[in-house]
């Protein structure tokens, strides 16, 4: 059962378990999908992961979809990157704009009336939205988030 | 047992005793199982009766203090007694669906400000069924909450809804 070399195998599972410990414990976040907030990009009940080394080495960007902290990581909202830091954001018949320029997003399949005034980013903030805008505006969360409580950036 | 391993043995025994205290002891622990205890008691099976339900939002009563301040965020409602959260929260499960709801409180981080005094951060989650249907509704809030040791226990003085998302 543990092989001709049951010390070499012992090795190999300890590794392997270390191995995954630091994977999913420190670098992969699994989330699972609920709510319909970001359809058709991402359904519910789907699973991925938040990469949470992905802005070790960069800001985050626009486009980006990441995982948001509450009061842990336990429940995590996954948003899409629209506004960056010092940017001002508006939103006009469903369209989003950044300094008064139209935002182009290919992700954004359909699109409901949507109106919210300019607001203005701080250092640290950033826009987040869900890519379902087809939904109620009332029922969507979405808004201005600070930039220590995104945690990684989905895999896939 | 050689004397040596006879002290190992005997420190490793204090310590595991000692480490027990302190997790059953410990106000942070304390304080989150309360916290797990109101959302079992705001939680509600499946098929519950009215009785029960009443019966669930009256026991709130010892996890509040008496003047607590609960605030739903701008621009939602506040509730400054605990008699005014009780009749609330018996309203509010007065409106559950038939299927149950279960409240649960994780990601529970106590930061004790003195030997009496806490403040507490947390998600709570919502989860219910529609038992018609099948489907599952899911909500989340994340919560901030501040409490105080009365006549040893821990009850809680304050709490507010965090935007984590800030809607302008």
């Amino acid at each position: 059962m543990f092989g001709a070399h049951p010390r070499h195998t012992a090795i190999r599972a300890a590794v392997l378990v270390v191995t995954a410990g630091a994977i999913f414990g420190v670098v992969l976040l699994p989330v699972r999908l609920v709510g319909i907030s970001m359809e058709p990009a991402y359904r519910d009940g789907g699973f991925t992961f938040a990469n949470r080394l992905a802005f070790a080495w960069r800001q985050p960007a626009r486009g980006d979809v990441v995982a948001i902290r509450m009061a842990g990581l336990r429940v995590v909202y996954v948003k899409r990157i629209v506004g960056l830091p010092g940017e001002r954001v508006s939103i006009a018949a469903g369209i989003v704009a950044i300094d008064g320029r139209p935002l182009d997003e290919p992700s954004v399949r359909d699109r409901a009336p949507w109106s919210m005034p300019p607001v203005a980013l701080d250092v640290d903030e950033y826009f987040v939205i869900g890519d379902n805008r087809a939904m109620a505006m009332e029922h969507h969360e979405f808004g201005r988030v600070r930039r220590d409580r995104i945690v990684g950036k989905l895999l896939f | 047992m050689p004397a040596t391993r006879r002290l190992l043995v005997s420190l490793g025994l204090a310590a595991a005793i000692w480490m027990a205290w302190q997790w059953w002891v410990d106000p942070r622990r304390v304080i989150a199982r309360r916290l797990d205890q109101i959302a079992d008691v705001l939680s509600t099976p499946a098929g519950a009766g009215e009785l029960e339900r009443f019966a669930r939002a009256a026991r709130l009563t010892q996890y509040f203090a008496p003047d607590v301040h609960i605030s739903a965020g701008r621009p939602g409602p506040s509730v400054t007694s605990r008699d005014a959260l009780v009749a609330a929260v018996a309203a509010w499960k007065g409106n559950e669906p038939a299927g149950g709801r279960d409240v649960q409180v994780v990601d529970v981080e106590v930061t004790l400000e003195s030997a009496s005094a806490a403040r507490a951060s947390m998600t709570v989650r919502l989860v219910g069924v529609d038992p018609r249907t099948g489907v599952r509704s899911v909500d989340a809030r994340e919560v901030a909450a501040r409490l105080a040791d009365v006549d040893g226990e821990w009850v809680i003085t304050g709490a507010r809804l965090v935007e984590t998302l800030e809607r302008p």
